[in-house]
């Protein structure tokens, strides 16, 4: 862990009044799984938004791999090498869990236009597909349209999805929602084995499993980030308890 | 054989042996109603391409129909009678009022996506109202068919194949594509703009594409339609005649294989039964429109031919 592989500097956001953003500096280091808490409200959605570009910052820039990436769309960013899993499950409904995953396939590939051979049969897509699903344990349900999956398994199939990118840096947001303890358990240890091969950034209300997965933890507070440190340094830091942990410890 | 492949057989079969049958019946009629079915389905298709499997409802296509339609007829005017280089210059004005128009509209989606390529549309039928060299309010007549060497297109049965030749070509291409890299892409975007979006895939560059490739197509509708009629009208431009390819796509299955083809049939044909009895003849079809939408969403072909085509 030594090069900063995303990272912002003054990154700020006000929706009307409110300040979600409020000059935030992240350094994210190489392969670090960076986890990001903080009470309801405090602009983690929103900061994650800001990284993948699907909300613009008023101020400050995020770098990733060295570039300024502060103004780029989210697709080009996702060309870059930046993936995101989404808190409130975005697939495509109609299609099967596998073309779910060889679609993700697909965009790792160039982008020329192609219109006459059928997605379906295209092993270069559905091999690596079918992989991923066995990976993240859904290879029994490849066939079935991902709408009628059930909430734990739409988790899975977004890591699934998100790992098809080959990203150098993945976005989580809430892994872990609405998950049950079983699932729960299951999603932990794929993001386990994950850990240490990518950047990681985890935006995650679990406390438990930031404690058991995080490298360094990011506390935000009120779209400020008053901490930043490993687990042990954060529990032990007097801003974190009283706006966060404090209380009930 | 599969419910959806025996109606795909069936029609095609119908396709191709009506001329025969009205030659025998000795009903020519059947195959000037048949042609514009033939040539009506061409422009549905094309538009099911965008609105079907790309979810871009253009209330926009007449404009389209109608560039194909002036550009045989401006061109026949100017001596070119040549059918293989005027429909081709159809299709190239078509595509390239597409792209123009696309490039604005595929970054709008729902209401103003349709508002977008109305007012358009709109634009451009005031134009061809307006503009001398075409016609004004008379249209731009032909006085004969363009030609296509060792083709007959003054022949009705041989005209009547060379609109479904083009059909079928479009159709085959149509559902090739979206099924490979392209529409599979073109889909996704349709059931989730966001998650394709956040691949890495560029959503409006797909879609652009996609709404070029239906304009010209109709494009190309609109020029077998000029040499049909041997008249390119103002009417074809006016946004009605759009909202007639959107009945037509609504009422034979959008998204489906033979839902153009059903939906231009059944509203084409209704229409030439039902105007010698009254030409509020839509009072049929508005029930019809109606029951068809309200027993499935993909139209007669989901009726007919299953969910499969």
């Amino acid at each position: 862990m030594s090069e900063t592989m995303l990272g912002t500097h003054g990154l700020s956001k006000s929706f009307g009044a409110l300040r979600v953003t409020d000059d935030v500096s992240l350094a994210v280091a190489e392969n670090e799984l960076h986890a990001i808490i903080g009470p309801n409200g405090a602009g983690k959605t929103t900061l994650l938004a800001q990284l993948f570009g699907e909300v613009s910052p008023d101020r400050g820039t995020i770098e990733f791999a060295g570039h300024d990436i502060t103004r780029r769309p989210p697709y080009e960013r996702a060309r870059m090498g930046i993936a995101r899993s989404f808190q409130i499950t975005t697939l495509c409904a109609d299609f099967t869990a596998e073309d779910n995953v060889a679609l993700a396939v697909q965009a790792r590939e160039p982008h020329g236009f192609a219109f006459w051979r059928p997605t379906r049969t295209d092993a270069a897509l559905r091999e690596p597909a079918r992989e991923l699903l066995g990976r993240v344990g859904l290879g029994a349900r490849a066939a079935l349209p991902s709408r009628v999956l059930s909430h734990g398994e739409h988790r899975q199939l977004e890591i699934a999805v998100a790992l098809a990118l080959e990203p150098r840096v993945l976005l989580l947001d809430e892994p872990l929602a609405g998950v049950g303890i079983e699932e729960s358990r299951g999603l932990v240890q794929i993001l386990q084995a994950l850990k240490g091969t990518m950047t990681i950034v985890l935006v995650e209300h679990d406390v438990g499993a930031v404690e058991a997965l995080a490298d360094r933890v990011t506390v935000l507070d009120g779209g400020r980030a008053i901490a930043t440190g490993t687990f042990a340094q954060i529990r032990s830091d007097a801003a974190v308890r009283r706006a966060y942990l404090g209380d009930a410890e | 054989m599969p419910r959806a492949r025996l109606a795909l057989a069936l029609t095609a079969l119908v396709l191709v042996l009506l001329p025969v049958a009205a030659n025998v019946a000795s009903q020519p009629f059947w195959i000037t109603v048949a042609t514009r079915v033939v040539i009506y389905a061409l422009a549905v298709a094309a538009l099911d391409f965008i609105v079907g499997y790309g979810g871009m409802l253009s209330l926009g296509h007449a404009a389209f129909f109608a560039i194909g339609a002036y550009t045989v007829a401006f061109a026949a005017k100017n001596g070119l009678h040549a059918a293989g280089l005027n429909w081709l210059l159809a299709v190239v004005i078509a595509g390239l009022f597409a792209a123009g128009i696309g490039a604005v509209s595929v970054r709008t989606s729902g209401i103003f996506f349709i508002m977008i390529t109305l007012a358009f549309a709109q634009m451009i039928y005031y134009l061809v109202n307006g503009i001398k060299p075409l016609g004004g309010d008379d249209g731009l007549p032909m006085t004969a068919r363009d030609v296509l060497p060792g083709i007959d297109l003054a022949n009705p049965t041989i005209f009547y194949f060379v609109a479904l030749f083009f059909l079928a070509a479009f159709v085959l291409f149509s559902q090739r594509a979206i099924r490979a890299r392209f529409g599979t892409v073109v889909r996704a975007a349709m059931q989730n703009e966001r998650r394709v979006a956040a691949l890495g895939f560029n959503v409006h560059r797909y879609r652009w594409a996609a709404f070029a490739i239906s304009g010209a197509v109709t494009g190309l509708a609109g020029a077998l339609f000029g040499d049909f009629q041997r008249i390119a009208s103002p009417d074809s431009a006016n946004w009605l005649q759009s909202g007639d390819l959107l009945v037509m796509l609504i009422l034979g299955g959008a998204g489906t294989l033979l839902g153009p083809i059903f939906g231009a049939a059944a509203f084409l044909v209704l229409q030439t039964v039902l105007i010698g009895l009254t030409e509020h003849w839509m009072i049929v079809l508005g029930p019809i429109l109606i029951f068809v939408v309200w027993a499935g969403k993909r139209g007669l072909a989901g009726l007919i031919a299953g969910d499969d085509v």
